[in-house]
């Protein structure tokens, strides 16, 4: 298996185990309000962060409020 | 016989003293969308849901309004009932509130609600205990199964996304008001206060905009143009307006006129 997932669309090589080291590698700060995360299409709560296993192939969406209509 | 002038929107039980709901988006700047908002003294403010952009974290648009506003966000771009759900249930996790207004947009050119994909996100998404506000088309039916389905409001369009055409239909605005017992609001097209103010006096309960106000030469006058356009448009609603007639009905007294 591929040791690679998607992040926002993008493939990026696995650095991380759990949700929290994700963020922490890619810069989004984790303690930061309005950020929220889904893994292959399930919503991550934010209290599941630390244990949340990231695995290769995973599908991660990470965003946050912006303007909009 | 005074009846108050104060007439807040009520959804789902909860109030809102102003009756216009205004998008954050396309403005030319921050400080410019932040004085706008204000002038409109609308209370509800809808986001957008977008990745987060992982070569810098900015500002968030949530610093800016948090506290003031009661923030709504949307399922804006999502063109399928899944994406939409996700995107809700994100919404929800980022934001701490179970309120969403529900877009499922059918093309990019018309941007036009795709009503099958928006019925069934609707459904799933009262089912886990949303309250939604779906941004749909001006079809009476389709209005009255979102509304059947549990939605607590209806958002018919005026006319495209940020078209600016106005209300093109008011007849079947009318008719979703009277046939449909949630608060009905119009959602995208206004281009102007008259647009604004002809929807309130089709008797629906609010107007949503975003372009019309951030998109204008002068956003702030234009938000409080908006604003005073709804609030008439209510008040006209409310009063009551006169009979149309083909014939002219004098106004001044008919007796008593010199010469007769």
């Amino acid at each position: 298996m591929s040791d690679t997932i998607k992040i926002n669309g993008e493939d990026r090589t696995i650095a991380a185990s759990t949700v929290i080291e994700l963020l922490a590698a890619e810069q989004v700060d984790s303690a930061a309000k309005f950020v929220a995360v889904a893994i292959n299409g399930s919503v991550v709560p934010r209290r599941s962060w630390p244990d949340a296993q990231i695995k290769p192939g995973d599908d991660i969406e990470i965003v946050s409020p912006a303007p909009g209509g | 016989m005074t009846e108050p002038l104060d007439d807040p929107l009520t959804i789902a039980g909860q109030s809102f003293a102003s009756r216009l709901l205004i998008g954050s988006s396309s403005f030319p700047n921050n400080q410019v969308m932040l004085d706008s908002i204000e002038a409109s003294e609308a209370q509800i403010v809808t986001v957008a849901i977008r990745r987060v952009d992982l070569s810098g974290t900015g500002e968030n648009i949530l610093d800016l309004l948090e506290g003031d506003y009661f923030i709504l966000p949307n399922t804006a771009g999502c063109y399928t009932a899944k994406d939409a759900v996700l995107t809700a249930e994100l919404a929800r996790e980022a934001l701490e509130t179970d309120w969403v207004k529900l877009e499922v947009i059918g093309d990019r050119d018309t941007l036009y609600p795709d009503a099958e994909h928006l019925l069934k996100a609707a459904d799933d998404l009262v089912r886990a205990g949303f309250k939604v506000m779906p941004y749909c088309t001006d079809d009476p039916i389709t209005c009255r199964k979102l509304a059947d389905l549990g939605c607590v409001a209806v958002m018919p369009l005026g006319a495209p996304i940020g078209s600016g055409m106005g209300v093109l239909n008011p007849y079947n605005i009318e008719i979703i008001r009277n046939i449909v017992a949630t608060p009905v609001i119009v959602d995208a097209g206004i281009g102007t206060a008259s647009d604004a103010a002809l929807a309130m006096e089709l008797g629906c309960d609010g107007v949503l905009l975003a372009s019309a106000v951030s998109r204008a030469h002068n956003p702030v006058m234009m938000a409080r143009a908006m604003k005073d356009a709804v609030s008439a448009g209510r008040l006209a609603h409310r009063a009551g307006r006169i009979p149309r007639k083909r014939f002219a009905q004098a106004s001044s007294p008919e007796s008593g006129i010199i010469g007769t």
